[in-house]
């Protein structure tokens, strides 16, 4: 038996591929729940878990060897986000069983309220009934993400959201009052057509309702959804970078005038509310995935499950854990997402504990890349720790590029 | 054969007037080949001429033909390029001639480079026969096209013979009036060897091929030959004809026409227009009219990936080989890195060469703006050449200057007269004449600079005639000029490779057009870029490339950390593809941006 303190703490994600519909900008893996049996699914989900952190933890060696047992051996989940798609848009009980599942695993000889494990459960408002809310709650989930997007019903519409603000509020409300104190809510800013003013107003009024987490996020008009046709094809206007950057700005500057802090390019928490799964993947951390289109970072590889719910459900049913996309992490390879990851949050990099794990000279290196941005205002340096400004964040892809 | 017997003969037509069709149909006609072996086609065997439907090289072919009145014939069908750049092959074909077939689309009239080639062909004697092409279509005019050729090219156009290559109607007639109307060759068969070459080919088993017209004396197998201009000998291994498949002979006689296999490392060794003598018995005087063809046009060449110099430099080797009007010496440019600055004859050989670079030989290349030549006087009295704007003296040292100027001939109807005189004034044109060919269209004649007509000429003319004119131009002379070098500056630093030689009446309007167009070109960059445009130290044109303000990936799904790096890396690699000046990163296009500025925009 492994002891305790020798026990690595990993994040735990668990993917509900289903939605009531696609909204026009997503290019995510989720699917129109209809379709599926759903039960199915959280059961094959169930399954992988126990094989890959269950008691019998029994993960088939891939052809290249890549992925073995000891990629397993010794992690323990600090963190569980269940995530989509949209998590509860499945039945409450099938949702509460899978919740239940996971606790069984994650703290088997314990108590679940007496942990201290960040449980997160994405959702979207139209479907967060009292007894759904209610249920979550006492099923031991302790952060709720909320994806609100748009606090104008013409965004809301635009964006093929099945929900308009009013609803969302109501949500909202409804679970503040079922005890959760731990909420984020999602926007999106730069859409077609959306003023400064108007995404002022979105923040403003988000604000108000002192969630305890927000993130924000640039749109991303991905190939192949229905918004980027639309703007393709100039039926909607396409945005505007300088208005975009100008928004980014705004963002940071009202969010942290309100008391958050900007601890993420999109990312704002009031203090110590930071969340703590998201954290651990911009440290390069370890976690496990589980579900469809699931990614994984364990010693030494990464690998992501197969998007097709069939295929996904029929491989687990028989016994077997064989993700579809392995590769193999190089130490080199490590300190390169290090610093991309890294450079993500607010406190960037410290060049001394990457220096302690991959060697003073490669970090040197990639640390000697950045210097340029130094000049130009896009990076900061001080003693040792290496942090991307206000600025240099919403400039990133530029300056991450480069240290590839 | 008898010499007497004997007609040499070429065709002389506007690009899509029917040339390859009559052609075609004169193979068949004479049995030369059967229509199985009848590829659409015969002659032109490049891919790139099919696409272009332009002739680049020219060949020969021998045709037997019995006549109506049972004499027979040995006809020679030689080709000519077809394009204004080839000017000087066209020429030492028709040289090579006696006579020549006038094809005339009969719905269009006749065209600015058949009225060249026709008056080139009048210039070297040949007897002209007019052939009304098309005369099938229900638009054709063929009196009409009859007149246009009795009043501008001063021919007896009553003979005229009308003909549609394509039904294959007058076809006979053609042959019977090659074997009537045109003389036989005059050439004294017992004085010294004299051929003409007047085109050549680079086989990789054979070497150099030359294709000759035997004006004196006789071409035998074995022979060891003279070439007259360069001095080189070689011993003829091969000798043949085209019937049109290579056929092998003993010798060609006085009159005849064929080619030449003898060993010759390149086209160098039998450059076209030189003059094959016997070297045991040469020749007192060569054939005139051979002259060093020199380039006209010239630009830059690099590979887009610096380690693809040495290919590139393999390949430019290997297409000189068979091309001698292909020069090229080595160029470093601070902004691209080492490459080559080539000559070319024209735009044409230009685009062909840079075609063939990329398509057989794979090469990803960058190409500079092209130029002339100019003739530069300094202050301390020394004349220089420059052929790149690099290598433009200061501005105060120059003195004078000298840039070379074309005869450009256009045909147009009437109502756009106007039209092509507005395009010849905004191109620095002099005017020279303009005539009616016909009630309804014109020729208009202008003195313009080369380096005007480079860029967009062509384009404008079309465009601005909705296609109905035609162009050809002639080199004329160097004239004075008042030009000047025009800087860009990206970010303070000055672009070698974007430099320009203009006049100085249009300096302004294309460092306006260069600089809007190049701040539409370069992406924004993580700092303000100032680009800017300049003679000597004096800025007359100015714009700033904003610093980028957004570039993220606003979300990182669920730990999907590969699909970040994936685009990242596709970021990355866009950026290898720029060419770095200094701090910004520059698209290879920006460097032909100068092809695209109209002096307005």
């Amino acid at each position: 038996m492994t002891s305790v303190d020798r026990l690595e703490p990993c994040g735990l994600y668990i993917h509900i591929p289903f939605c009531l519909r696609k909204c026009s900008y997503c290019d995510f893996v989720s699917y129109r729940i209809s379709s599926y049996d759903t039960a199915r699914y959280c059961s094959a989900v169930v399954r992988e878990m126990q094989l890959v952190l269950g008691s019998s933890r029994r993960i088939s060696v891939a052809d290249d060897g890549l992925l073995s047992q000891a990629s397993i051996e010794g992690l323990r989940p600090t963190t569980v986000y269940i995530g989509g798609g949209t998590p509860t848009v499945l039945p409450v009980e099938q949702l509460g069983a899978l919740i239940t599942s996971i606790w069984r695993v994650v703290v088997p000889h314990q108590d679940y309220s007496e942990c201290d494990i960040e449980f997160t459960v994405e959702a979207n408002p139209e479907t967060l009934s009292e007894e759904y809310l209610s249920e979550l709650r006492r099923l031991g989930v302790n952060r709720l993400s909320i994806g609100l997007q748009s606090t104008m019903d013409k965004y809301l519409s635009m964006l093929g959201r099945p929900h308009s603000f009013d609803e969302f509020v109501k949500s909202y409300r409804l679970a503040v009052q079922s005890g959760f104190h731990n909420i984020s809510v999602d926007l999106i800013y730069g859409l077609p057509g959306q003023t400064l003013e108007e995404w002022r107003e979105d923040l403003s009024r988000v604000v108000e309702l002192t969630p305890s987490h927000i993130s924000c996020y640039a749109l991303t008009l991905s190939d192949g959804t229905a918004l980027s046709e639309e703007v393709r094809s100039f039926r909607l206007p396409e945005p505007q970078e300088d208005l975009v950057a100008d928004m980014y700005h705004d963002t940071v500057s009202v969010l942290t005038e309100s008391g958050y802090c900007h601890y993420e390019i999109s990312n704002f928490a009031a203090p110590g509310m930071e969340c703590k799964h998201n954290m651990n993947y911009w440290l390069n951390g370890y976690y496990v995935g589980l579900g469809v289109a699931a990614h994984a970072h364990l010693r030494g590889v990464r690998y992501a499950n197969t998007a097709e719910v069939e295929r996904y459900i029929n491989r687990v049913e028989a016994g077997i854990f064989m993700p579809e996309h392995v590769e193999a992490v190089s130490p080199a390879r490590e300190l390169s997402d290090s610093f991309i990851l890294g450079l993500r949050t607010a406190r960037g990099v410290n060049l001394k504990e990457l220096a302690e794990r991959f060697g003073e000279a490669p970090v040197a290196e990639l640390a000697g890349r950045l210097e340029r941005f130094v000049d130009i205002g896009l990076v900061e340096s001080s003693e040792g720790q290496i942090r991307l400004t206000e600025q240099g964040m919403i400039l990133s892809n530029e300056i991450m590029a480069e240290v590839l | 054969m008898d010499q007497s017997a004997i007609r040499n003969f070429c065709i002389i037509a506007h690009i899509d007037h029917g040339k390859s069709t009559l052609a075609d149909r004169i193979l068949e006609n004479t049995g030369t080949v059967s229509e199985r072996e009848m590829t659409n086609q015969v002659l032109d065997n490049m891919d790139l001429e099919r696409e272009r439907g332009i002739t680049i090289k020219l060949k020969s072919v021998r045709l037997e033909y019995t006549s109506r009145e049972g004499a027979k014939y040995l006809f020679n069908l030689i080709d000519t390029p077809g394009h204004v750049d080839f000017s000087y092959e066209v020429s030492r074909s028709l040289a090579a001639c006696e006579g020549a077939l006038l094809v005339v689309d009969a719905t269009q009239g006749i065209e600015a480079q058949t009225l060249a080639t026709a008056y080139m062909a009048m210039e070297h004697d040949l007897t002209l026969i007019p052939v009304i092409n098309k005369i099938d279509l229900p638009s054709a005019d063929p009196d009409r096209v009859k007149q246009e050729i009795e009043d501008i090219l001063g021919l007896d156009a009553s003979e005229a013979l009308l003909v549609s290559a394509k039904t294959g109607q007058g076809v006979i007639e053609v042959l019977e009036a090659i074997a009537n109307r045109i003389p036989p060759p005059t050439g004294d068969p017992a004085s010294q060897l004299r051929a003409l070459i007047f085109d050549s080919h680079y086989d990789s088993y054979r070497g150099a091929i030359a294709y000759v017209r035997v004006v004196d004396g006789v071409l035998t197998k074995g022979m060891r030959i003279r070439m007259m201009a360069t001095g080189k000998e070689f011993e003829v291994t091969e000798l043949g004809v085209f019937r049109p498949f290579m056929d092998h002979v003993d010798s060609l006689k006085t009159g005849e026409v064929g080619f030449v296999v003898a060993s010759m490392r390149d086209v160098k060794d039998c450059l076209v227009g030189d003059t094959i003598t016997d070297a045991q018995s040469p020749a007192p005087e060569p054939l005139p009219g051979y002259r060093r063809v020199k380039p006209m046009v010239y630009c830059g060449l690099y590979p887009s990936e610096n380690n693809d110099y040495g290919e590139l430099r393999a390949a430019l080797e290997k297409l000189q080989l068979n091309d001698s009007a292909l020069a090229f010496e080595p160029e470093t440019s601070a902004a691209l890195g080492y490459g080559f600055r080539c000559g070319f004859l024209g735009l044409l050989h230009m685009e062909v060469v840079q075609e063939r670079l990329e398509r057989e030989y794979d090469l990803d290349i960058v190409t500079t703006a092209p130029n002339v030549t100019y003739q530069v006087v300094t202050a301390d009295g020394q004349e220089i050449e420059v052929d790149n704007p690099a290598k433009w003296p200061e501005s105060v040292k120059v003195l004078s200057v000298r840039e070379p100027f074309v005869r450009v001939s256009v045909v147009a109807p009437k109502d756009y007269v106007g039209a092509v005189m507005d395009v010849f004034t905004e191109k620095r044109g002099v005017y020279r004449e303009m005539n009616f060919i016909s009630p309804e269209r014109a020729i208009i004649v202008y003195d313009t600079p080369l380096s005007e007509i480079l860029v967009d000429f062509f384009d404008m003319v079309k465009s601005r005639t909705r296609g109905y004119a035609s162009i050809d131009y002639e080199f004329d002379s160097y004239r004075e000029s008042d030009l000047v070098k025009l800087e860009i500056l990206i970010n303070g630093r000055p672009v070698d490779a974007l430099s320009v030689i203009v006049h100085r009446d249009k300096a302004q309007a294309m460092g306006r057009g260069l600089v809007s167009r190049l701040r539409k070109i370069i992406p924004r960059q993580m700092f303000d870029v100032p680009i800017q445009a300049a003679i000597g130290s004096r800025v007359i044109a100015r714009e700033t490339i904003k610093a980028k303000r957004k570039d993220v990936l606003a979300k990182c799904y669920g730990g999907d950390v590969t699909r970040k790096r994936k685009l990242l890396e596709r970021q990355k690699e866009g950026k290898k593809r720029m060419k770095q000046l200094g701090n910004v990163e520059v698209p290879q296009d920006a460097f032909m941006a100068v092809l695209r500025v109209d002096g307005d925009e």
